[in-house]
């Protein structure tokens, strides 16, 4: 009799456990399936945002990436190209000095602090100091003391990484209706 | 178990055992059908990089006299790198790093580089199994196996960073501070 119940309690449980799986599972699925369907409308709202801003405006918003860590650079520039920025990566301070020195104009800057030859704050120093006063500057730095050093050198703002894409599309948006006002 | 299931369970463990954090979905909210392959190229971007980084890093404190400035460069490319993938136990574990770099200490590096080895290798190892599992996916389920790769439960969906829908409309965008840190600058002390 004590087997016969301890097998039945061991096929309950058994039955129990998998029953309990099932509906975790299912309940999984269920909540992978509401995500995904939240992602494509977040995708379609974002997009559609800043590409109407950008419409009104004529041009695609004109973005500089000076990272040196290439994830970093490859994910924000992919950033940038989903919210219908034309943007340009460069590996360090000087190169990006190098750009505005070629006459090359852009709406918005993202620049990383510490680099390779030249830094984010020099480069950003160095930029200003060229009369380049319109475009817009973002530090974007893991050190906490990142901000400071970039907003002494002239940046208009600072981002602690990694970077979210709803900063990214506030800022352009931010950046977008200036030069809608400045015609 | 189909691969969309797989590729749930591995996540959701990556996260459980603090492989992995928000970031990570972060990187996912990023894929789409114009960049079906963005995850997979970020991982395999980041794995590559990382084990580069560990090669040089162990090169370096090999040496007699360790430069202790080129160490702490490799180790902050590495903690940014992670910091962007999500990667949260190497992450965390190169910050410890940084410490020792700064009081140049080579035993604490040494011993440093090693926990960053097998937690590097971990993590890679279950890359490089969920990159596996979602080709396997891509060609089963015809291109959407990101279905598999959202937070499991609805834990995730009520994380509004998840969400940037929710925090748009929730006044992030006129002028208030939308950032979720305190040493970012709000719109409204923007220059100009």
């Amino acid at each position: 009799m004590a087997d016969s119940h301890a097998t039945d309690r061991s096929e309950y449980s058994s039955i129990a456990t998998r029953h309990i799986y099932t509906r975790v599972r299912t309940q999984a699925l269920k909540g992978a399936v509401e995500y995904q369907e939240r992602r494509i409308r977040v995708h379609h709202h974002l997009k559609s945002s800043i590409f109407m801003a950008s419409r009104n405006q004529g041009s695609a918003p004109r973005a500089l990436v000076v990272e040196d860590i290439k994830v970093d650079c490859v994910i924000l520039m992919h950033m940038l190209h989903k919210l219908n920025c034309e943007a340009t990566a460069v590996e360090n301070g000087k190169e990006a000095v190098d750009l505005f020195l070629e006459g090359k104009t852009f709406d918005i800057v993202f620049s990383d602090k510490d680099m390779p030859i030249m830094s984010g704050p020099e480069a950003v120093a160095k930029i200003r100091a060229m009369g380049a006063t319109e475009v817009k500057i973002v530090g974007v730095s893991a050190d906490f003391g990142g901000r400071e050093a970039f907003m002494q050198a002239g940046a208009d703002v600072f981002v602690s990484k990694p970077v979210k894409l709803e900063t990214l599309e506030s800022m352009l948006k931010v950046v977008i209706s200036k030069k809608n006002m400045s015609g | 178990m189909s691969a969309a299931n797989q590729l749930a369970a591995l996540i959701a463990n990556m996260f459980a055992t603090g492989l992995l954090d928000d970031q990570f979905q972060q990187l996912q909210m990023l894929q789409d059908p114009s960049a079906p392959n963005f995850v997979s190229e970020v991982v395999t971007l980041f794995c590559h990089d990382g084990e580069r980084i560990i090669g040089e890093l162990a090169k370096l404190l090999d040496k007699p006299t360790v430069d202790f400035d080129r160490v702490d460069a490799f180790v902050h490319q590495l903690k940014g790198s992670s910091a962007s993938v999500g990667a949260l136990k190497v992450k965390n574990t190169c910050i410890q790093f940084r410490e020792f770099c700064q009081q140049k200490s080579k035993d604490g590096c040494l011993k440093t580089l090693e926990t960053v080895r097998i937690n590097f290798y971990e993590l890679r190892g279950k890359f490089q199994t969920m990159l596996q599992i979602f080709q396997v996916g891509g060609d089963v389920r015809g291109g959407h196996p990101q279905l598999a790769m959202g937070p499991v439960g609805d834990a995730g969906a009520s994380d509004p960073r998840l969400f940037p829908q929710e925090v748009i409309q929730s006044g992030g965008i006129d002028g208030a501070a939308c950032w979720d840190d305190a040493y970012s600058t709000p719109l409204s002390e923007w220059r100009n």
